[in-house]
């Protein structure tokens, strides 16, 4: 297509309405003045909207710790990418710092199914020799884009991002890309011509899908461009809407910068490997679930929970289900997606209204855990339990029994935490009496949480669990650490405007020592973090805010406003 | 309750040095089919106190466990099912679990063992 049809397409499509994956409202653009699709129009490297974007994600961290990550076009030729096949990996505009742990724990699991002997060279991150994915950052290096390059030993990890990571759109194996459709179609055209005969043959059915990033474009349009790519893509085959053999993807980029971040103009074809399935998050939506409680795991966030603890196997070698334990079970909203991956669930919770009594629903019938399982025809769990996590019940020497612990600690914001306490009391009729408990500070949590699971799990199980933090509340050298674990994610998710939680996840690493747990803790001191005086400042009002740090009402919003990156809300 | 949410079970009483296993009362017991999956059966066997599973199974009425059990046996379909049987498809719904130092009953109502320790024993 000439460059002034593609600038038609462009005319044409600054027209329509913004794209309809809008994020919560932001704090103001700052072109808010300026017509959008003057923006539009301009979208290339060097507007200051697209500079000033790039400053607000500039530091956006990975949520992975130590992956193994290269630059754009650094690949070629790297040693890390030895061997390996290089896919796109077209994410979601969703929970930004989930999606790389998502997909590569993903990849680690096909990586356990197929090649368990690689086990042992180490699939963490770190090195690029056993890391499951090598990743490839997108085209200009910027981190929030959402098309990355996974590395990856075989199709069948490529295949597995897609159909376990609730965070990738689709995978696809690359034809060629550009900054214009020209420069597309030149890629593709060199494309290597057995390639082109095996998926594109006169026996094979294709189907062409355009999508488009920042941008919308009418279906006389997607036409037009896919009749474009007639030149160089040559198939031989046969189109076929309904069922084709083979999809290729013609994917074109041009933020505009409202709602989505500004992204460096870029066309991209391939043909799809696998495309992703969303279906279990409205399968199990909350809304249709009997059983809720305040606190309840929104689906979505509970399905990655368990994912990237990998609650589904454990490694290949044993090909069975994990063992997988919640020791705040409450309504069971993070087991339900474990039972769905197929592990073998155990709840704890220290109250016992939650867990057994549960509540009567709309037509007055009993609702509880154990119904909510029914009602998804999931195995219920293996079993429920009344204890506090301070004063664990679990006998002494047990230990390497778990392969995972998911879970959503009371921290305070919404539900506190409450634990057995000593206290001088006379108790005549034990059956009867309800003993008193007190609060439990999120340090005191975590801290016997970790302990728990430095203890339970196997090495190689994982944990992840979700602590709260919020500007001057949260430092990364608090966030609790153990001499068995391993750090490897720290993801953020927004909540509000004041507060954000952070889901962390660990891997034990090697056996349980207790000698070395105590002089660890005993070197850390007694738990303590500054979150834990979140609840009140959370409830604060702004005024209060205001009038506590000296400034006006409008200069604390301001000031609110301007913490919270552009562009990132509670799902972003 | 499982006999394998038992098995993993002490008295957590502060000072006891004893509390295990605990004893079983068993007011009802219930049988509920779950899938039979021998891998899982591997891998969690050596994490299990057989004695205390062929302890809380008698309790429960269910006496085929041999009296010792050795990772050879993993082999034998047939031992396996009985260790399926008594670990994961035995249920107590109603009962007690008791200390056995101290006496203490821990209550066990619609399936859900109560190990919430009071005041003057935490």
């Amino acid at each position: 297509m000439p460059a002034d049809a593609a600038r038609g397409l462009a005319d044409a499509a600054k027209a329509l309405p913004p794209p309809a994956e809008q994020p919560p409202s932001g704090p103001g653009h700052s072109n808010g003045a300026t017509p959008a699709a003057a923006s539009f129009a301009a979208s290339t490297y060097t507007t200051a909207d697209f500079e000033q974007d790039r400053e607000y994600y500039a530091g956006l961290p990975l949520g992975l710790l130590h992956p193994a990550v290269l630059d754009h076009g650094a690949a070629a030729g790297c040693p890390a990418t030895a061997g390996r096949r290089r896919y796109l990996c077209y994410f979601l505009h969703r929970h930004l710092e989930f999606r790389l742990p998502d997909a590569q724990s993903a990849a680690e699991v096909a990586l356990e199914g197929g090649h368990a002997a690689r086990l042992d060279t180490g699939c963490r991150g770190g090195g690029g020799g056993g890391a499951a994915v090598v990743w490839e950052k997108p085209f200009g290096n910027r981190p929030e884009s959402p098309f990355w390059y996974a590395h990856v030993h075989s199709k069948d990890a490529a295949k597995a991002i897609a159909a376990r990571s609730l965070l990738t759109k689709v995978v696809l194996e690359v034809w060629g890309e550009g900054e214009t459709l020209e420069g597309l179609q030149a890629a593709v055209a060199a494309h290597p011509e057995a390639e082109r005969a095996k998926w594109g043959g006169a026996e094979q059915s294709f189907k062409f899908v355009v999508d488009t990033w920042g941008c919308t474009f009418t279906m006389a349009q997607q036409v037009e461009l896919i009749e474009s790519m007639e030149g160089c893509t040559r198939f031989q085959g046969r189109i076929d809407l309904r069922s084709p053999q083979n999809r290729f993807w013609l994917i074109v980029v041009k933020s505009n910068g409202r709602g989505l971040p500004l992204l460096p103009d870029r066309y991209y074809f391939g043909r799809e490997v696998a495309a992703g399935d969303r279906s279990v998050v409205s399968t199990y939506d909350l809304r249709r679930r009997r059983y809720l409680g305040p606190t309840s795991m929104d689906t979505e966030m509970a399905f990655l929970m368990c994912n990237i603890c990998k609650a589904r196997f454990c490694s290949a070698r044993v090909r069975r289900c994990s063992l997988v334990l919640d020791p705040f079970v409450g309504t069971g909203s993070i087991l339900i997606p474990a039972a769905h991956l197929g592990a073998l669930t155990l709840g704890a919770d220290i109250d016992i209204r939650v867990i057994k009594l549960g509540k009567k629903d709309k037509a007055g019938r009993q609702v509880n855990v154990w119904t909510n399982f029914r009602d998804y025809g999931l195995p219920p769990p293996l079993g429920l339990l009344r204890c506090d996590l301070h004063t664990a019940p679990f006998r002494d020497g047990l230990e390497e029994v778990l392969d995972a612990i998911v879970c959503d600690p009371p921290y305070g914001v919404r539900a506190g935490g409450k634990k057995s306490v000593a206290k001088e009391r006379l108790i005549t009729d034990r059956t009867s009496y309800i003993p008193s408990t007190d609060p439990y500070t999120l340090a005191e949590c975590l801290h016997d949480l970790l302990d728990a699971a430095a203890r339970l799990l196997r090495v190689g199980g994982r944990l992840a669990y979700f602590m709260p933090s919020a500007p001057g509340f949260y430092c990364e050298d608090e966030v609790p650490r153990h001499p068995a674990l391993e750090m490897l994610a720290n993801c953020e998710q927004m909540l509000t405007t004041r507060y954000s939680r952070r889901l962390i996840l660990m891997e034990k690493v090697k056996t349980y020592s207790a000698a070395e747990a105590a002089a660890y803790f005993e070197r850390r001191g007694p738990p303590r973090m500054s979150i834990d005086n979140m609840h009140e400042y959370i409830y604060k009002s702004p005024a209060e805010l205001a009038a506590e740090a000296g400034v006006t009402l409008e200069e604390h919003r301001a000031a609110q406003a301007a913490r919270i990156p552009r562009h990132r809300g509670k799902n972003i | 309750m499982k006999l394998l949410t038992h098995n993993m079970l002490q008295c957590h009483i502060k000072g006891v040095k004893n509390g295990y296993p605990l004893k079983i009362e068993a007011e009802k017991v219930e049988e509920r089919e779950q899938d039979y999956e021998p891998d899982f059966l591997r891998h969690i066997f050596p994490r299990i106190n057989w004695d205390a599973l062929r302890e809380g199974a008698a309790a429960m009425g269910i006496d085929d466990l041999p009296e010792s059990a050795s990772e050879e046996l993993l082999e034998d379909d047939e031992f396996l099912k009985k260790f399926h049987h008594a670990l994961l498809e035995v249920h107590l719904e109603e009962g007690a679990l008791v200390c056995p130092e101290t006496g203490r009953k821990f209550p066990v109502s619609d399936g859900i063992p109560n190990l919430l320790l009071q005041e003057d024993e935490c």
